[in-house]
């Protein structure tokens, strides 16, 4: 209704990589979510520091023109060069953001969250920056499409969000530990098809897709979560 | 664990909430309109013929306040009104000549014409033609009989002139009585 847009419990999670555009559908049912369209495009980022605007913003609006989505909420999911992510220790707890020995951080929009504690008393952390230029063309692209643009995050965020979801309640950051140790501190390889079965309905003719990539998926209620939980 | 988000934006639940509280403000606002609109329907349509019967008659005596001949009709009544104001104070102060007139036209013996006649505050002067002399005391006499006229003298009695061949002229003056 006029002047503000009808919002609908429609969410769009986008995923940025150096290779690929992929693009999710999920709507947001009363205690779960439903993936309803999945779409990956190849991409060509050429740059550390450019994003080929014109080609996310094709492949993007085509993806929202034909399904209807011009309010939906729309998420953003971002790896590779444009930004700066690790897994640190650190002796404290509760760290300050001077704590943190990255030159590289000093330029960048960055921010960290505890993972788990060590048996040697240090902290993990992970943390991730993303630079002022790369962010201002993501905002830019956002202005350019009119979307309602909620969430810019980094892929390993939306992973991290999604197994907090997963486990709810029973979430420990020590049974967070032992999956990363197991996983090489990555959650790609950790959720299953089955699990993101469980999290979400996905349609008949996406469980070819979710079987080849499950990681892709689980990035993309990640980045649904991210946004609704925000 | 809090999800890191770069941008500082509007998170879709308060979006939502937004959404709600504009709604809800604008149904409120419109019931709010709406209920003052039915407690005011009677001054509101009281208002309206008002308004109505005020633009009709301005329309209709819309050509009064513009046409010139208005304003000087307007002008001329004034004018007229004055004009008759001043005429009703003289006439109020002042007796009439109509009955002096009168007696001096029935007083007129025959073959006698009334030439002249001027009146003043006080007195009169008559300018008659006769054609015997006897005929001026004669109308004297008369004259002084009506009780309008006092102190009437004969001035002067003059032969006719070439056209005024076998008669005189009489001047007569005398005062007059007030009604």
């Amino acid at each position: 209704m006029w002047p503000l847009p009808t919002l609908k419990n429609e969410y769009v999670s986008l995923i940025l990589n150096a290779d690929t555009i992929s693009c999710c559908w999920i709507k947001k049912e009363s205690s779960s979510c439903s993936v309803l369209a999945q779409q990956t495009f190849d991409a060509d980022i050429p740059t550390r520091s450019m994003i080929n605007q014109k080609q996310i913003q094709r492949h993007l609006s085509g993806f929202l023109a034909h399904h209807a989505l011009e309010n939906a909420f729309i998420s953003l999911g971002i790896s590779g060069s444009a930004i700066v992510e690790a897994i640190v220790e650190l002796p404290t707890l509760s760290p300050k953001t001077t704590d943190f020995k990255f030159p590289k951080l000093k330029k960048m929009i960055w921010d960290f969250r505890y993972l788990y504690p060590k048996d040697n008393g240090m902290f993990v952390y992970y943390i991730c920056g993303v630079s002022r230029e790369a962010l201002f063309q993501y905002q830019l692209l956002a202005i350019n499409l009119s979307l309602n643009l909620i969430t810019i995050t980094t892929e390993r965020m939306a992973l991290f969000a999604l197994y907090h979801h997963l486990h709810a309640q029973t979430f420990r950051h020590t049974k967070l530990a032992q999956d990363l140790i197991i996983n090489n501190n990555e959650l790609d390889t950790f959720f299953t098809p089955e699990t993101i079965k469980r999290l979400s309905f996905i349609p008949s003719e996406l469980h070819s897709a979710l079987k080849r990539d499950p990681a892709l998926f689980a990035k993309h209620l990640g980045l649904f979560i991210t946004g609704d939980l925000l | 664990m809090k999800p890191v988000n770069f941008i500082a934006t509007l998170p879709a639940h308060e979006q939502h909430a937004l959404q709600r509280w504009y709604h809800w403000s604008l149904c409120l606002v419109g019931f709010f309109l709406l209920s003052i609109f039915f407690i005011e329907w009677y001054q509101i349509t009281t208002l309206s013929t008002a308004y109505k019967t005020h633009t009709n008659a301005q329309k209709k005596y819309a050509h009064l306040h513009n046409n010139q001949s208005y304003q000087s009709l307007v002008k001329e009544h004034e004018s007229l009104q004055h004009q008759f104001d001043q005429a009703q104070s003289i006439g109020a102060h002042q007796a009439s000549p109509l009955p002096y007139l009168n007696a001096i036209q029935c007083n007129l013996s025959k073959g006698a014409v009334l030439l002249e006649s001027s009146f003043t505050h006080s007195e009169c002067l008559i300018t008659i033609q006769i054609n015997v002399p006897a005929q001026a005391l004669i109308f004297i006499k008369e004259l002084l009989q009506h009780n309008l006229f006092s102190n009437l003298k004969l001035v002067s009695l003059e032969p006719g002139n070439s056209k005024q061949k076998n008669c005189f002229i009489a001047h007569i003056k005398g005062a007059l009585k007030t009604q």
